[in-house]
């Protein structure tokens, strides 16, 4: 017997997070959610993931090798025009990179280290735009 | 079907028969008067037939009596006058019979008219033979010769006449008759044909009738037929209802519980007592639902075993005390010393009478004061009458609802359901526990003033001493043993962390299967201290495993069933299977705590546990309490985070050491970063995560090389030391 009661709908979603421990955290959150995780290691990866696949949530971290998080959440919004959830994950926390996190189009932040609540409540908050 | 189109039924035939019978008397009438009529006018045929018969006959005598007298006068032979006397007696006589036949004015005219002449014939004969007689045979002879047959023409005119006439008469009546049989043809076909018509019309109504009949008849058979079906389901349904709405309460109810537990701020904090005390009412409310079912299809049982009403009052009072209190309500015991020590019935059923009676009475009470009382009220046929009284000072009962109050679905106040909530069963089960248990209730109550619930129960009394001391050994362990392993085969994954996260809080050691196939494995291969077995499993049942457990393993440890089979005798029959105890679902924290105390474990006492806490006292770096609450029971999880720990923390340390060789601020910020993301998996955080933040803050400043130097060499030792313990555990767990 199947009890399907807790689950929302399922979406696909991206991380991006470039430590692995991290990383495999998120995977196991997210999948532990019932959802379908997909990964990728740096901000140029997410970018060819969005660009290939049907992503309906990205949870990313901020400094990460290469152009980073929040110039990821820019690009996306800006060139890609992506308009579905896009939460940021970092030990970065104050109020200067909640801010630019923010302006750059992020719709939420989640400070480190994340609880699995937390990651459901963000996601959803945020999963009605998707639906 | 109405009464009303029945009776119109009823008439309308009624009436088309009548009509029908009335048509056919009318035919029978009509054939009886042709046949009347066929015999008149056949009697006046053959009457008619006679009398041209006679008429001829008198014309042949009368002839005859001529021809032979005329004979005897011309040739004197006396012999040829034989038969002479016959010919004119036949003739008299059958005038006198035409005569008799004769009907109408115009036949006895005829008939005169032929009789004088036949007189006239005679006569003229007569005086011939007298003048011949006298010797005047000359004479006679002329009168012969004058007369010519005179006479005789004219009887045969007379004759004729007659004869014509009853030609006439005949033709007459034989078309009379003809039109007269038609005309009655034309009645009767057209009497039968409406008589045809009308049984016809009533036929065809009564078989539509028939047919509705027929077709509600039908109907009335499904109907029955599916209601005896839903009444061989229902005891079935109750089970699966019972298991299906329980099931997803348990799971909202258990994780409700837990969350309240977490951090949370005053706002989320009522949030969460909202979903518990919605979640607690809908429980209750089904628990109505399901034993009001069970008591309506008979299948609530009741229970006889020893038991002490004082110990259960008291039990109760500390139940509800909490809820008078927070009401501010005093809520008053009173015992009577009379009561006898210990009485044989259903303790159950007792509690969830004064539950809910009190619980009513603390809910519709705002202030003032709910007492219970119990009394021995007489003995009878060996049994004790015990009298409970709830009394309220609450909102009271209408005069006019208080007949109704035990119906179900009935609340005295209609908004009642809406201000206090409820299911309005309550009362309802109520009632028939207490009728069940061969007792009786009656309320009296005021509105404003209060109410008063009084009900009896006879139980019968209890030679066996109740021990009060037996329900405290429940409590005390068979079995001290703080560090325990138990074994849960459950099949539900929200169950499943339900169980593991409490089990974790607890510190209880735990494995998780999926059935009871790979729980007997399990049991094969592994030290147990104790089963909770769920009973409703895919591949292998909790029935069956628990037997196998007994019957092959041969293994004595406590097996505790876990199932949302509410109904009467499935803890006998897990039991019987050989389970030592049964918990029911929706699983309460407190009852799978003492159960599992009572058959396996001692709760380490507070001052073990704040030993255990302390990590870095018994020189442990490492803490997998965060990363326990992330796998949520996942040991295949955790497993792969040590692994990937152990994998990653040695390059990332070797990175950091070279890049603080090679002065490369950036790469040192960094790697620093990642260290810090890392060691948050083993809990090394706690140790020397401030210690990566300052070396963060330093190389990003590209300041204090020196510092940071200091500071590796302590993120160094630890994440070292916590490689150490990591690997140590994998080796114990390898041996």
């Amino acid at each position: 017997m199947g009890y399907q009661f807790i689950k929302f709908n399922e979406m696909n979603v991206l991380i991006v997070e470039d430590e692995k421990l991290a990383r495999n955290a998120l995977r196991h959150s997210v999948e532990e959610l019932g959802h379908c995780a997909f990964v990728a290691e740096t901000a140029e990866d997410a970018i060819r993931e969005v660009e290939t696949r049907q992503i309906d949530f990205i949870l990313s971290d901020i400094l990460m090798p290469g152009i980073g998080g929040l110039s990821l959440v820019s690009v996306l919004r800006n060139i890609h025009l992506v308009k579905i959830p896009i939460v940021h994950i970092s030990a970065l926390d104050n109020e200067q990179v909640r801010a630019h996190s923010r302006q750059m189009g992020a719709d939420d932040f989640i400070s480190k280290p994340f609880t699995i609540t937390e990651i459901a409540e963000v996601m959803e908050k945020h999963a009605k735009r998707v639906a | 079907m109405k009464k009303t189109s029945a009776v119109n039924i009823k008439i309308k035939i009624s009436l088309a028969l009548l009509l029908a019978l009335a048509a056919f008397t009318v035919v029978q009438y009509l054939s009886n008067k042709g046949i009347e009529n066929m015999r008149i006018s056949e009697q006046q045929i053959i009457d008619s037939g006679e009398i041209s018969r006679r008429a001829e006959a008198v014309e042949a005598a009368i002839e005859g009596y001529t021809r032979k007298r005329n004979a005897f006068i011309l040739t004197g032979n006396i012999n040829l006058l034989a038969g002479s006397e016959e010919d004119v007696s036949s003739a008299i006589t059958n005038l006198r019979e035409m005569r008799e036949l004769a009907k109408s004015a115009e036949q006895t005219q005829l008939l005169s008219r032929l009789d004088s002449a036949v007189k006239v014939a005679i006569k003229f004969t007569e005086r011939v033979l007298i003048t011949y007689d006298k010797g005047n045979v000359t004479e006679a002879v002329e009168l012969i010769n004058e007369a010519r047959g005179r006479h005789v023409a004219d009887i045969e005119a007379a004759c004729l006449k007659i004869q014509q006439l009853e030609e006439a008469r005949l033709e007459r009546i034989i078309l009379a008759n003809d039109s007269f049989s038609r005309r009655i043809e034309y009645m009767d076909y057209a009497a039968t044909l409406f008589g045809a018509i009308v049984i016809i019309f009533s036929l065809f109504i009564l078989f539509q009738d028939i047919n509705k009949r027929i077709i509600v008849e039908n109907k009335l058979r499904i109907a029955r037929e599916k209601a005896e079906e839903s009444a061989v389901l229902k005891e079935q349904f109750m089970a699966n209802m019972s298991h299906e709405i329980r099931t997803p309460m348990n799971t909202v109810l258990g994780f409700a519980n837990l969350l309240g537990r977490t951090k949370l701020d005053n706002k989320q904090t009522t949030y969460i007592k909202a979903i518990q005390a919605s979640s607690e009412n809908l429980l209750r409310i089904i628990d109505d639902i399901l034993d009001f079912s069970k008591i309506e299809a008979g299948l609530m049982r009741i229970q006889k075993t020893s038991f002490s009403i004082e110990a259960l009052l008291h039990s109760v009072e500390a139940m509800l005390m909490p809820k008078a209190a927070e009401k501010n309500i005093r809520l008053e015991f009173q015992v009577s010393e009379t009561l006898p020590e210990s009485v044989i019935g259903d303790p159950t059923r007792l509690t969830q009478i004064l539950v809910n009676l009190i619980g009513n009475a603390l809910k519709f009470t705002d202030e003032g004061s709910v007492s219970v009382k119990a009394e021995l009220l007489k003995y009878e046929n060996e049994d004790a009458v015990i009298q409970f009284t709830v009394k309220d000072t609450g909102i009271g009962i209408p005069k006019e609802k208080l007949e109704e109050i035990f119906e179900r679905f009935n609340q005295a106040h209609s908004d009642t359901g809406r201000k206090y909530g409820g299911s309005g069963l309550g009362l309802a089960i109520v009632k028939r526990l207490v009728e069940l248990q061969g007792g009786a209730i009656r309320v009296e109550s005021a509105q404003d003033v209060g109410s008063s619930f009084t009900f009896v129960i006879p139980y019968a009394k209890s030679h066996a001493a109740h021990r009060e001391g037996e329900s405290q050994s429940i409590e005390s362990p068979l079995k001290a043993k703080t560090k325990i392993k138990i074994l849960v085969a459950e099949d539900n994954p929200l169950n499943q962390r339900l169980i593991g996260t409490l089990l974790a809080e607890w510190n209880i050691a735990s494995d998780t299967v999926d059935n009871g196939k790979s729980a007997v494995e399990k049991l094969k291969s592994s030290r147990y201290d104790l089963v909770l077995l769920d009973i409703q499993m895919p591949e292998m049942n909790g029935y069956e495993a628990a037997r196998h457990i007994r019957d092959k393993l041969h293994l004595d440890i406590p097996i505790i069933a876990m199932t949302a089979h509410v109904l009467p005798g499935e803890k006998e029959k897990c039991l019987s299977y050989g389970m030592t105890d049964y918990l029911a679902k929706p699983i309460r924290e407190s009852e799978l705590r003492s159960l599992i105390a009572k058959y396996a474990w001692t709760a380490p006492s507070p001052a073990m546990k704040s030993m255990n806490n302390g990590a870095s006292t018994n020189g442990r770096v490492t803490n997998f309490d965060y990363l326990n609450a992330l796998a949520r029971s996942n040991p295949r999880f955790t497993d792969e985070m040590k692994r990937l720990f152990l994998a990653e923390c040695p390059e990332e340390l070797d990175e950091l050491e070279q890049a603080i060789v090679k002065k490369d601020f950036d790469a040192i910020r960094a790697i620093a970063h990642k260290i810090k993301s890392t060691i948050v998996f083993v809990g090394l955080d706690l140790m020397i995560g401030k210690e990566l933040e300052e070396m963060e803050s330093h190389a990003e400043k590209q300041v204090n090389l020196s510092r940071i130097k200091k500071l590796f060499a302590v993120v160094n030792e630890a994440s070292m030391k916590a490689i150490e313990e990591l690997n140590e555990a994998k080796k114990r767990n390898r041996p």
